[in-house]
């Protein structure tokens, strides 16, 4: 099976599973909403009955500075409760996932909020554990991979001439982070696909399973994966281009705006409904 | 009605004398440069660039201009500041609780100077009464930045006395400001400089510290630098000279200057230097000739401005930006010029800082670093900011140059609100943008634009508890207290202070203090005296309360109610002789009553609305001097009222009865009160907010959603 009939694959079978996207994008939203309530009640008691609140800027130094003045020493407190929904969405969406790629590969049944559930409950631990086993690779892919091409690099940015050195390094070392992130990505969503797929009930074994799959054909399904990274970059740009001409004042912001920027949110998770449904797809062809 | 002529005439002459629309006074007009400074120098350095070491001599006559004879000269030799961790500079760089503006050399890489000789010009040595003195509290005994020698005998009042001195230094491995990375240089502060003798209070001559800059005479320069063959400089002052020696593979180039108080260069030999000149007739129309000398209250040719020479270096990978750099200094020297005096140098040398120097954004006397990126973005103004800045240091350091030590404010806080006004009047408001892994982000996305005022306040108002603006440079609480208090807090202020005197005042007493102490060292108490000065009004307050205090400024509103007039009010009245109750029942009963009585088409409905405001004064700082708080309260008819509150108290309650209710209140209608800490709660709606906040509301999900799911993306 080639890569581009995969990709093919997964768009089609994600745009079939409107249900899954509806169900992944209120529970987003939901989330969101629970997480910006508290700033936005504080937003509101400050500038509820302000002139001030309704002229606000998107990005507001007026207020903004005020609102380092009055609130700064609660800041560690923001930090927390932001990390900790973060913390906290990784772990519904490691529940999640199991849903999303259950109903993917389940090609018959219908998908309902029942069976959709059910399916993140059925992988919800299997995923887990492989989400565990993610965690230190992630930390190598962020941290270590780029402090090594430092290392290796360094004496070049110790002598460098002009900036275009140390900026260079930069963007290899970034560059190469995202390249060592994408691969993590890749093996543990093959991970994920291989549990559901045939009903692995080691996580362990099933990373291993992908890893041996891989290793037969790392590079096309490394291309795979990066195509549809790059289409997702490039469906980011085409959102931030329309983003930069649409209005964001007067009345059309509330019709154009807001739907504009929720359409990007939905597309986010459609995208990611095309990784995993692209790799399955390849997954099952290179399988049988 | 009859004495009505007599209060005329009064307050005509009143408007006479103190009116705001008097011309700014030329006591010292600009473009002529006083032809006797306290100091002469002339200096002979040579670059020893493999050694990374600098050898010079300096002949120095200094006269006394002073009622008292001298015994002493203090030294300032700064790069021992860069000479090990016991120095001033180190000690409070290892104290530093925010961000350290240096980090200690690695192994070799020190600087430091020697004076190896000094001796008076008849042969007189001086070397034996050489000391290092230490007169900053707290006292740092390692410390080596300020030498003291002692005369034989005292230097009487107006006689001079002339020195040589022999130095080798060290060049460090850029500290701060100075220092040389591979053959690029950047030489600032390096030669022995003798401070300011104050009558009265002795030699002014500070440590070099980590949060402070600068102070000294004016002088006259000539500098001789030599450098290796192939190397470009770029120098304070005119070049007036140049050598080579073949056998050597050295060049000596002789640059000059009058009265300037500090002298800087830089070599390296991949730089381009690039000349223009500003052309006073091109870039200023007739039309802004007339408008500005209008503003000033001068005649035209008093704002006339003179040519002058550009110079830039630039290193090679900037060359795209030759441009860019060029029009912010055209705007600078145009705007400065017609608002201040004219630039009275021949020249003015912009110097791109070389890479790893850290040298950028750096004044000195005709000469300034910029500062710029490999990947500018056009939206940001960047490097136009650090242009329009360091070369209007020039201005408020340079010319009108006081003790950056003592009262940073007075250069820093001057500049930076000089700055914004050029920025704001040659390139409307820049985008915001902070950099992703060496990529500017408004090249990519569209960014907000912002004036620089805005941006100056949100900081400003974050440090007004921590020092007064008036605080000794190194007395900050820290190096971040330091930065926004002389900067952004100071500039602020006068901001503050120009929406309150006027546009035309303010203007008037910037060219008047401009021009009476250029080519002078100016304090605050001169400032503050020229403000009121030209203003008519003692606002010796405003800089008390705003700038020499730490206290809060925030008046607000409140609360406000608007309600209906009761038209009726329980309880027991007398009625012909009678105790009738008002009873709730009864109430309402006449009530019912009078609504069902048809109202006559074109008549007034008859009732009534009383609009209650509490304004608050949530801050300790006051107005004062008669100034008072102004209150303006929007009805639904569309009458606005206007009402003054003398905001001495911590509340007032102000009662309006009208045929309307109020739509909303306003403190500070006119936005004076940049310093206003709070401008949230300077307006209150009766009616909610909604659509701000539904915007606002739309982004912060949309934010969040996208941290969300970039989270998902890890699961």
């Amino acid at each position: 099976m080639s890569v581009f009939s995969s990709i093919g694959g997964g768009v089609a079978a994600a745009s079939r599973k409107p249900r899954v996207l509806l169900i992944l994008y209120l529970m987003n939203l939901i989330f969101a909403l629970l997480v910006a309530g508290p700033f936005y009640a504080l937003a509101k008691a400050d500038l509820g009955h302000s002139l001030l609140g309704r002229n606000l800027q998107a990005l507001d130094f007026v207020w903004l500075g005020e609102l380092v003045y009055r609130y700064q020493n609660v800041a560690p407190a923001v930090a927390a409760w932001l990390m900790g929904s973060v913390l906290l969405y990784a772990v519904l969406s490691v529940f999640l996932s199991g849903g999303t790629i259950g109903r993917l590969l389940d090609t018959e049944g219908r998908t309902t909020a029942q069976t959709f559930f059910s399916d993140c409950g059925r992988y919800f631990w299997r995923f887990l554990r492989l989400f565990l086993l993610a965690l230190p690779c992630y930390v190598l892919a962020l941290g270590a991979v780029p402090a090594a091409l430092s290392a290796l690099l360094g004496p070049l940015i110790e002598n460098a001439r002009t900036a275009w050195t140390p900026f260079a390094v930069s963007l290899g070392r970034t560059a190469l982070a995202l390249l060592a992130l994408s691969l993590v990505h890749m093996v543990f969503d093959y991970a994920r696909v291989r549990i559901v797929a045939e009903a692995d009930r080691s996580a362990l074994r099933a990373l291993g399973a992908a890893l041996a799959f891989l290793g037969r054909r790392f590079f096309r399904g490394w291309g795979l994966y990066l195509l549809i990274a790059m289409g997702f970059l490039a469906g980011t740009g085409i959102a931030a281009a329309l983003a930069g001409v649409l209005p964001d004042e007067g009345l059309s912001f509330a019709a154009v705006s807001i739907a504009g920027m929720q359409l990007f949110i939905l597309f986010r998770l459609w995208a990611r409904m095309v990784f995993f449904a692209a790799q399955a797809d390849y997954y099952k062809g290179g399988h049988y | 009605m009859k004495d009505r002529p007599a209060v005329f005439l009064l307050c005509a002459l009143c408007a006479l004398l103190f009116s705001p629309s008097r011309s700014a006074a030329e006591d010292n007009p600009p473009g002529s440069v006083p032809a006797t400074p306290v100091l002469r120098y002339e200096i002979r350095v040579e670059l020893d660039d493999p050694a990374k070491m600098l050898r010079g001599t300096e002949e120095i006559v200094w006269t006394n201009r002073t009622r008292e004879a001298v015994p002493d000269m203090l030294f300032h030799l700064y790069w021992n500041a860069f000479k090990n961790s016991d120095s001033t500079f180190f000690r409070e760089v290892a104290e530093e609780t925010l961000f350290a503006r240096g980090e200690e050399p690695k192994d070799g890489d020190w600087g430091w100077v020697d004076v190896t000789d000094i001796r008076l010009a008849d042969g007189r040595d001086l070397g034996p009464t050489r000391e290092f003195v230490r007169r900053d509290t707290p006292v740092r005994d390692g410390d080596q930045t300020v030498l003291r020698v002692r005369f034989p005998e005292p230097v009487k009042p107006g006689d001079n006395v002339r020195l040589r001195l022999e130095f080798r230094s060290k060049i460090p491995r850029t500290v701060e400001r100075s220092g040389h990375y591979k053959d690029s240089y950047f030489i600032g502060q390096w030669f022995p400089k003798p401070g300011v003798y104050e009558e009265g209070k002795g030699w002014n001559c500070h440590e070099y510290h980590q949060n402070s800059e600068f102070f000294a005479d004016f002088a006259d320069f000539t500098v001789h630098i030599t450098v290796p063959q192939g190397f470009e400089v770029g120098s304070s002052g005119k070049e007036t000279a140049r050598s080579a020696d073949g056998v050597r593979g050295t060049v000596t180039r002789t640059f000059s200057q009058a009265m300037v108080h500090d002298f800087a260069w830089m070599a390296d030999p991949r730089y381009l230097k690039v000349e223009r000149t500003f052309l006073g007739a091109k870039e200023v129309s007739p039309r802004e000739y007339r408008e500005t000398a209008a503003l000033l209250g001068l005649p035209v040719e008093a704002v006339r401005l003179p040519d002058v020479r550009m110079i830039l270096l630039i290193a090679p990978e900037h060359r795209g930006q030759i441009d860019r750099h060029f029009k912010a200094l055209t705007a600078a020297i145009k705007y400065y010029g017609l608002w201040y005096g004219p630039y009275p140098y021949e020249t003015v040398t912009m110097v791109d800082p070389p890479f790893r120097t850290g040298s950028g954004g750096m004044e000195y006397p005709t000469l300034f670093t910029a500062g710029t990126g490999i990947l500018p973005a056009t939206d940001v103004l960047s490097p136009e900011g650090v242009i329009v800045h360091e070369f209007g240091h020039g201005y408020w350091y340079g010319l009108v140059a006081n003790n950056e030590f003592e009262e940073a404010w007075l250069d820093e806080g001057i500049t930076t609100y000089s700055t914004g006004r050029v920025l704001a009047r040659a390139y409307g408001p820049g985008a915001f943008s902070f950099d992703l892994a060496g990529i500017p982000l408004a090249s990519i996305f569209r960014m907000p634009k912002v004036l620089d005022h805005v941006t100056d306040r949100a900081a400003a108002i974050n440090v007004v508890a921590y020092d007064p603006v008036f605080t000794e440079s190194w007395r900050f609480y820290n190096s971040g207290s330091y930065g926004l208090n002389v900067y952004q807090r100071a500039s602020t202020c006068l901001n503050t202070l120009e929406r309150l005197l006027g546009e035309q005042v303010m203007a008037r007493a910037m060219r008047t203090f401009h021009a009476r102490y250029r080519f002078g060292h100016p304090a605050t108490g001169d400032f503050v005296r020229v403000v009121n000065e030209v203003s008519g009004q003692d606002l010796t307050w405003f800089f008390d309360e705003l700038m020499g205090s730490s206290l809060n400024f925030d008046y607000g509103i409140g609360s406000l109610v608007s309600e209906e007039k009761p038209g009726y009010s329980r309880g027991v009245f007398d009625d012909d002789g009678r105790k009738v109750e008002m009873t709730e029942a009864r109430i309402r009963e006449r009530e019912s009553k009078e609504r069902a009585k048809p109202v006559q088409e074109g008549s007034a409905s008859g009732n009534e609305y009383v609009t209650t405001v509490t304004l608050r004064r949530f801050g300790e700082a006051r107005v004062r001097g008669g100034v008072p708080v102004k209150l303006v309260v929007a009805f639904e008819d569309g009458t606005r009222e206007t009402r003054l509150w003398d905001g001495q108290g911590r509340w007032a309650r102000l009662r309006f009865t009208r045929p309307s209710r109020a739509s909303w209140a306003m403190v500070d209608p006119d936005g004076v009160w940049l310093v206003d800490s709070n401008l949230a709660n300077n307006s209150f709606l009766v009616r909610p907010v909604r659509r701000g906040l539904l915007r606002l509301l739309a982004r912060l999900v949309f934010a969040v959603q996208n941290i969300l799911q970039l989270a998902a993306s890890f699961s």
